[in-house]
């Protein structure tokens, strides 16, 4: 560690907001990566702020230091996001996990953080009411790390992502201010700042508290489990459900290589080993809806071939349903040392195609893949099994995460649904942007961060014609994709 | 309208512009840049009248009612693809045909896609976690610095790089013209229902409400009317035929013809003519829509409708009476916003009610999309 570093580490420790500041390299070693381990980055430090002046005073050292910072909420992130650039202190919010109010009446609640998503639920279960955004990490990941992705889960299809969610942000800016976004009641004056910081994926400033929609439980819920011959008629089904008006509230697929993954594994499910496809269908509403919605699905399955179509009788069976969904990377983590949990979205009448042309494409490469999709809306996730030590499967990897994109872009998609840009897609943004689409976004960033001192070089490619690149947003060890 | 006689809030209209597509937007924005002339964009001029009065010595009116292509109507993938120029109702027309609507219920038949985006409204039909904003996928929409640009997508998911969509819309075309726009469709319920309740008083009838959606009704619509012997509490219902005729048993209350419906859109518009007093919306938690329309009772203002799922009071209250109820909005830390109001008294104020703290963030922004002040200057929130 120089010693200019080593004061900064001394600095951080003297603030007595700071619950602890780690700084030995052992201890870096567990901050290296989030959930994607392909890239990786050396922090100096990793600050346990639990209070918003805590957040203040880590940023301010940090800025008199000239020490880029870096928030991190669980690490689960699978775009690289919270992967420290290297010597920069890493903020992370875990400790700042309280629940600081809840609203009944208007059905809100104040949060820090670090509060992990499912625990807010388990908070207002009592109330009757839940919140919306569900992540099949929902019990590890944060609040903070949700609005930093926009994250989205099953549910998503119908209440829609993170963002629609999120009332308000408390907001540590990068130069240590401390600023409201949006308003606790959702009627915002000016320009929807809100908004535009939800999915800015932790480059724009700190979340040290979020009002946040509570909404309330169905009054029934209704789970089916449809399994098919055959991925095409499983899309097939989902494209006649929407099209028949059915708002599901999920509308989750996994193909045959997920299945028996997740059925040799503890999450297993009872999902049938002879089907290609399976269908997870949950419906809500009233009761009466529910039921004439329940009737309605499963004569489109049937009509789309299915081999069988099951319904949850109770909790305990709808939760086996789900767990089988929810494990699912869990499952397929199992089986290699290293997972590439890869995310984009396309059109979704398109999706039959693209997972055929996706699957072939890994195995020209010889490559595993398993695949689990929100088909609702066209969001799909190609899992990757590999092993980092094989430096020609390595390369294959990254190769193929290139492909995916390709794929889906020329088939009308985009590079992500929901796992963000971050470091792993940056250099793909061209892709999708020109230069001119781009700009708009570096002028965002430059309002609110001129002096790139947050989360330094994450989701913004430099332009083009720089040849010259900015040497903040080096500094990460990173696969080239 | 004002826009007819030459004049926007008595700031003289120099030009009208009518480009017949994106490219010819952004050749004149970066023309007008150049001349320093200052722009308003204009849709279907229906909301006009909204901002501050603008500080630039005269402007340019850019008409975006040509840009009607495309009208791309998409079912199976429940999207539709459509130029800023395109009325709402022609949309929705479009839709209705392959068995889809749009979340932007546009009364006025001239209101455009665009300017509904940039204008951002609320209605009765707003549901407290269904804004506009989260109907929109992608925009393109042409800068003060002559690029025509794309952000978000074409699919109904999607965190490709910095949410601009959402900052477009409702910055009241400061920031940039939004020339096409893609959004999301959603199945036209099998069946609607319109409920009325006549009940003694506004008050009844905000408590009313309220009781309703904590029966669980989730309402496509709920709004408060002032009545001829107290109040009247509107209430839509929309879904599948059983669903729907579950929830309106909730409701309670006689069944009645869309025309009920209509008016309470008509009264949140506020009168497309010149009137004495002011439009005002006040806004706060849904628990603050009864203290709010007490406020503007002790105002002396009228209500016109009032909003309890959002929180939301509109009303006309007279030009001396505004300082007044802002002062209290501020104390109760509701939003206050003057909608319409003569040039003289909209001069005097910030209609967007004092600036959130934010203000000196949204200023850079705005310096940096706009640093020449081309787009509506002054027109905005803290005079932006
Ligand atoms: C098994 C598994 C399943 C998953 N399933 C889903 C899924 O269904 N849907 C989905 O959308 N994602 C999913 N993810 C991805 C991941 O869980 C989400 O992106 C999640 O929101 C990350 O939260 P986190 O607390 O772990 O954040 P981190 O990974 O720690 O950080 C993510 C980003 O947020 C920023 N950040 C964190 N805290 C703050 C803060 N307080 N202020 C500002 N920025 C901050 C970081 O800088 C980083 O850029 C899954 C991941 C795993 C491992
Ligand atoms: C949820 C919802 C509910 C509604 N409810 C009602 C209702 O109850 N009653 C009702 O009357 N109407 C309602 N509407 C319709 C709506 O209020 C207006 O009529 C509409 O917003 C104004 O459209 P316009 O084309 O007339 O815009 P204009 O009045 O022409 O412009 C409005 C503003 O946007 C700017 N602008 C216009 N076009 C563009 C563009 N392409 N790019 C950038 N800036 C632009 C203008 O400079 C101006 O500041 C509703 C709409 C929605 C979405």
């Amino acid at each position: 560690m120089d010693p200019r570093t080593g004061e900064l580490v001394d600095r951080l420790r003297e603030l007595p907001s700071v619950e602890d500041v780690l700084a030995g390299a052992s201890e870096m070693f567990v901050y290296e990566s989030d959930g994607l381990t392909l890239t990786r980055g050396r922090a100096a430090a990793v600050a346990f702020p639990s209070t918003t002046r805590a957040v203040c005073e880590i940023v301010r050292a940090c800025n008199e230091f000239g020490v880029p910072f870096v928030p991190r909420g669980a690490g689960t992130g699978l775009s690289g996001g919270a992967t420290p650039v290297d010597g920069c202190v890493v903020i992370e919010c875990a400790r700042m996990d309280q629940v600081l109010s809840i609203d009944a009446v208007n059905r809100t609640a104040t949060v820090q953080p670090g509060l992990v998503n499912a625990h807010l639920t388990d908070a207002v279960s009592g109330l009757g009411l839940h919140y919306a955004p569900d992540p099949s990490s929902q019990t590890a990941c944060t609040i903070g790390g949700n609005v930093a992705e926009n994250s989205g889960g099953p549910h998503t299809l119908k209440y829609g992502t993170t963002s629609p969610h999120v009332l308000s942000l408390e907001v540590v800016l990068p130069d240590a201010s401390v600023v409201q976004l949006g308003r606790r009641d959702a009627h915002a004056v000016g320009y929807d700042l809100r908004g535009v910081f939800v999915g800015s994926e932790g480059t724009l400033g700190i979340v040290t508290a979020a009002t946040v929609r509570l909404m309330p439980d169905p009054e029934t819920v209704c789970t089916l489990l449809a399994s098919f011959p055959s991925l095409v008629s499983a899309c097939e089904a989902v494209s006649t459900i929407i099209a028949a008006g059915i708002v599901a509230s999920a509308l989750e697929l996994l193909d045959d290589k997920t299945i028996d993954a997740v059925e040799a594994s503890v999450f297993a499910a009872g999902y049938p080993r002879n089907a290609r496809a399976v269908l997870l269908v949950e419906l809500d509403g009233t009761d009466a809806a529910v039921q004439a919605e329940r009737a309605r699905v499963r004569t489109v399955c049937q009509s789309h071939g299915a081999i069988e179509v099951r319904v949850a009788r109770d909790e305990q069976e709808r939760e086996a349903f789900w767990r089988g969904r929810k494990g699912a990377f869990g499952a397929m983590g199992r089986r290699a040392p290293d997972l590439y949990v890869h995310d984009a979205v396309v059109p979704r009448t398109r999706l039959p195609e693209v997972v055929e042309a996706i699957t072939r494409a890994a195995e020209e490469r010889n490559l595993r893949i398993a695949n689990v999709f929100h088909a609702g809306d066209g969001n799909l996730h190609p899992n990757l099994s590999f092993d980092r030590r094989d430096a020609d499967e390595l390369a294959r990897i990254v190769d193929m995460g290139e492909e995916i994109l390709r794929i889906c872009i020329e088939a009308g998609g985009v590079l992500s649904g929901e796992h963000g840009i971050g470091l792993e897609k940056r250099d793909y943004m061209h892709m999708l942007y020109t230069d001119e689409d781009l700009e708009p976004m570096r002028w965002v960033h430059e309002a609110f961060d001129p002096a790139d001192a947050c989360n330094p070089g994450k989701v913004i490619p430099q332009p083009r014609a720089c040849t010259e690149s900015n040497p903040r947003h080096r500094g990460y060890e990173k696969v080239t994709f | 309208m004002e826009a007819e006689q030459g004049s926007l809030d008595h700031v003289p209209i120099r030009a009208t512009w009518s480009p017949s597509d994106a490219s010819e937007v952004a050749a004149m924005l970066d023309k007008a840049r150049g001349d320093g002339l200052a722009v308003v964009p204009a849709g279907g001029r229906t909301k006009l009248h909204w901002g501050n009065r603008s500080d630039a010595e005269c402007v340019a009116l850019l008409d975006l009612s040509r840009l009607r292509d495309p009208l791309d109507v998409q079912g199976d993938e429940g999207i539709a693809i459509v130029g800023a120029g395109v009325p709402v109702r022609e949309l929705e027309r479009a839709a209705r045909a392959v068995g889809k609507r749009t979340r932007l219920p546009a009364l006025w038949d001239a209101a455009t896609v665009g300017g509904t985006i940039a204008a951002d409204p609320v209605g009765p039909a707003t549901r407290p976690h269904q804004r506009l904003r989260d109907e929109l996928l992608g925009l393109e929409v042409a800068l003060a610095n002559g690029e025509l640009t794309r952000s978000g997508g074409q699919v109904v998911k999607n965190v490709t790089g910095f949410d601009l969509v959402r900052l477009y819309c409702g910055s009241l075309g400061t920031l940039g013209v939004i020339t096409r726009v893609t959004l999301r469709l959603w199945p036209l319920p099998e069946l609607r229902v319109v409920r009325l309740r006549e009940v003694a008083s506004v008050d009844t009838a905000i408590q009313t409400a309220h009781a309703i959606v904590a029966r669980g009704v989730d309402p496509a619509g709920l709004a408060v009317l002032p009545g001829p012997s107290g109040a009247r509490v509107v209430c839509a219902v929309e879904g599948s035929r059983v669903d729907a005729e579950e929830r309106a048993v909730r409701v309670a209350g006689e069944t009645v013809g869309e025309d009920v419906w209509t008016e309470a859109e008509r009264q949140v518009s506020g009168s497309q003519e010149p009137v004495d007093g002011c439009d005002v919306r006040v806004s706060g938690r849904a628990s603050d829509t009864l203290p709010i329309a007490r406020a503007v009772a002790d105002a002396g203002g009228g209500l016109r409708v009032a909003l309890p799922a959002l929180g939301t009071v509109f009303a006309r209250v007279a030009a001396d009476a505004l300082d007044a109820l802002e002062a209290r909005a501020v104390r109760e830390r509701w939003a206050f916003f003057v909608e319409r109001a003569a040039p003289e008294v909209k001069s005097a104020r910030d209609v967007f009610g004092p600036p959130p703290d934010a203000l000196p963030l949204m200023r850079r922004l705005k310096a940096l999309f706009d640093p020449e002040r081309v787009l509506s200057p002054g027109r905005f929130v803290g005079g932006i």
